[in-house]
Parts: C-alpha cells; sequence; structure tokens
C-alpha cells in the first residue's frame, strides 16, 4: 500500500479540534469567577448587628465563681459556700429570653466552674430516628431579629436535679454586641467571672455560616 | 453514495471524532447524601462536579497508575479510530478500481464490529442508570454523542467503501 502524507488529513484535523478545545478550556478558566468573587455583606467578626438581620445568639461560656453566694441561716448577711452539699461544681445551665420568651435553653454542664456550649452539634438520637440532619438541625443557638432597643436575656442556674439556684441574670441590649464572640460585663453579677455570647449573622452563605460556628 | 460523498462523510466523521474525544464525555455530581454540605464545607475541591473528557480520562488512568487499562482505552478508543478514519480518507482518494489498499478497508471495516463503541455506551448507561452511593450522579456529556456519531459514520463509510471496491474489482 502506497503511503501518502495525504492520507494523514484525519490525524491533523484531530489535532487541530484538540488545540482548538485545549485552548478554549484555558480561555475558560482565566474568566474571573463572578459569583466567588461577589462581595458580600459585612458579616465579618467585630462588625455591629444589622438593624432588621436576623442572628443567631448563644451563650458559649460562663466561669462562675468558686464559691456560690447564699445567705446565712441567721439573717440576711450573704456568705460563701460550696456550690453542692458534696462539694462539687455546680451543673451549669441557662436559657436565653428575648420579647417575654423563652427562645433557646442550653444543656446542662454537670461539675463545671467553666462550662462551655458548641453552636454546633448533632442530635444523635434524632439522626437515627429520622436519617437526616441539615445546617439548622445542628446549630444550637437562639434565632432573634435585631430591632431597636432589643435585649436578650440570659438566666443561669445551677441545675442540681431537685432544686434550681440561680446563678446570674443578666439583660443584654443587642445594640452592644458584635459579630462573632462578646465578652460579657459581670462587673454586678458576685457569682460570675466570665460570660461569652456569640452573635452570628443568619443569613449569609452556608460555607460562611458554617465556618463562623465552628471556629468560635 | 459516490466517493465525494464518502470523503465528505469521512471529514465529518473526523471532525465528530476529535470533538467527542476533547468535548465533556461525563460530568460527575458528588454528593454525600445528608452530610454533603459537611463535605463541601471541609473538602470543597472534592464535593465540586467534575467533567471529563475521554482524553482526560485517559490521562487521569495514566496519572493514577493504571496504566494497561489507560493503553487499552487509548489503543480502541483514540489510535484504532483515527487509524481507521487515515486508511477510509485514503480509500476515498483512490484513484484505482481495486487498489492494493482494499484488504486494509476490508480488514478496517471487519475490525469496526470490535471498537470500543459498544463497551464504552454500555459501561456510561450502567453509570448513568445505577448512579452511585450517597446521591452521586454522571451525566453524560455532548461529547459522547459526537463520538458515537463518528464511530457510526465510520462505520458505514468502511461498510461502503468495502463494497463499492468490492464491487469495481468483480
Amino acid at each position: 500500500v502506497k503511503f501518502k502524507t495525504s492520507h494523514l488529513l484525519p490525524l491533523l484535523l484531530i489535532c487541530l479540534v484538540g488545540a482548538i478545545f485545549f485552548g478554549l478550556s484555558n480561555w475558560d478558566s482565566a474568566e474571573p469567577n463572578n459569583e466567588e468573587d461577589a462581595p458580600v455583606a459585612p458579616r465579618v467578626e467585630g462588625a455591629k448587628l444589622e438593624l432588621g438581620e436576623d442572628y443567631y445568639i448563644c451563650p458559649v461560656l460562663i466561669e462562675t465563681n468558686p464559691q456560690r453566694l447564699a445567705r446565712s441561716w441567721f439573717g440576711d448577711k450573704l456568705e460563701s459556700k460550696a456550690w453542692d452539699i458534696n462539694g462539687t461544681a455546680p451543673d451549669i445551665q441557662c436559657n436565653l429570653t428575648w420579647n417575654g420568651n423563652v427562645v433557646f435553653t442550653s444543656s446542662p454542664k454537670a461539675d463545671s466552674l467553666i462550662a462551655t456550649w458548641s453552636p454546633i452539634g448533632t442530635d444523635v438520637a434524632n439522626l437515627i430516628s429520622t436519617g437526616k440532619i441539615s445546617l439548622d438541625s445542628v446549630i444550637q443557638a437562639a434565632t432573634i431579629k435585631y430591632e431597636e432597643g432589643g435585649s436578650v436575656t440570659l438566666l443561669a442556674w445551677d441545675n442540681d436535679g431537685v432544686t434550681k439556684e440561680e446563678i446570674c441574670r443578666v439583660d443584654i441590649p443587642l445594640e452592644t454586641l458584635d459579630i462573632g464572640e462578646n465578652v460579657i460585663a459581670v462587673d454586678d453579677l458576685p457569682q460570675v467571672l466570665r460570660i461569652v455570647i456569640l452573635a452570628i449573622a443568619k443569613v449569609q452563605p452556608e460555607a460562611k455560616l458554617i465556618q463562623q460556628l465552628l471556629m468560635n | 453514495m459516490d466517493l465525494p460523498g464518502l470523503r465528505v462523510l469521512t471529514l465529518v466523521s473526523t471532525v465528530l471524532l476529535g470533538i467527542g474525544l476533547f468535548g465533556p464525555c461525563m460530568t460527575i455530581q458528588p454528593s454525600f447524601g445528608e452530610y454533603h454540605w459537611l463535605v463541601e464545607y471541609f473538602k470543597p475541591d472534592t464535593a465540586k462536579p467534575t467533567t471529563y473528557s475521554i482524553w482526560s480520562g485517559i490521562l487521569h488512568l495514566f496519572r493514577d497508575g493504571d496504566v494497561l487499562v489507560g493503553i487499552i482505552v487509548f489503543v480502541f478508543s483514540v489510535v484504532f479510530p483515527v487509524w481507521k478514519l487515515c486508511v477510509l480518507w485514503a480509500g476515498a482518494n483512490w484513484e484505482e478500481s481495486k487498489p492494493a489498499g482494499y484488504g486494509v478497508l476490508k480488514l478496517v471495516a471487519n475490525l469496526g464490529k470490535v471498537s470500543m463503541l459498544d463497551v464504552f455506551v454500555v459501561a456510561l448507561l450502567v453509570l448513568a442508570i445505577k448512579g452511585l452511593p450517597g446521591g452521586t450522579k454522571v451525566l453524560i456529556g455532548w461529547g459522547v454523542w459526537a463520538f458515537c456519531g463518528s464511530i457510526l459514520i465510520s462505520m458505514w463509510v468502511s461498510m461502503k467503501l468495502a463494497h463499492l471496491y468490492g464491487k469495481r474489482g468483480q
């Protein structure tokens, strides 16, 4: 069979098509991704809450004094006492009240002087029964709307199973909160050393929301 | 159909083969079920859809160390179809009534039956229909249709040419 270079025309054509595809794909990847580069509304840490926006609010840390303050048996004098009769630390639990309603109740933290809560967690029992998991279902926080003059009330107590002894009750004006972690002033709260509240914008890209929830 | 018509069809088949080899053949859309958002956060690249052409698929096979499979796919999906088209192009341009290359042409017409097309299409269909665990989907791209079109046209052209030269030689 006589071989002629013209017989290789199909090979050349295919190479040409390949080169065109290669050029086009490189041209495509050079285009900026507008979706990724789009500016995101100010949701950064440290920014103030915006009026009319929804936020996730949750307590992430409460540290109590090593001893509680209680009235003495004889008289009204306050004196330091152990948190529990058996000498164990308090079982700290707290809730958040917004517009007169309890909107979040934390899990109790047994025998803790420093109780911490994660804003994200999975209810395994629920997961097993429903077989489903969604972002909303794993966020352990109150959802509130920031309105002029709005506030949330944090109530913490020692949950010893029989009685609930109040540790602190603090009214937190929403205007004082920033996005991210907020250390609440505890000067007027004799039984508490530290309170940290987390505030995160509810409406934002899911990936950024997860990042903020996990980083705090 | 006469020789000029077969030449045009061979060129069409060639262009379609080029498109089929380098165009999008399949897109894998990973899904991790209810945990997809979590994977999307921790491993965003894993959760992104990936599009492969036959060519990029072969390169991936070589890169991942599946050299033998890569060679088989390369030979049957690239080398053989391209060689076949070169023979068909030559056959559509012969001037003799029964050229010396007639035997090769007949061989091409017969070998067309064992091209990778059948295996390729069936494998893709199984993937596309059955899906993968966690809801991962395989979407067939238009490159597959170009590839199939090229193979089918070239099979038809090879049969026609073999038939044409066979008749001329009698």
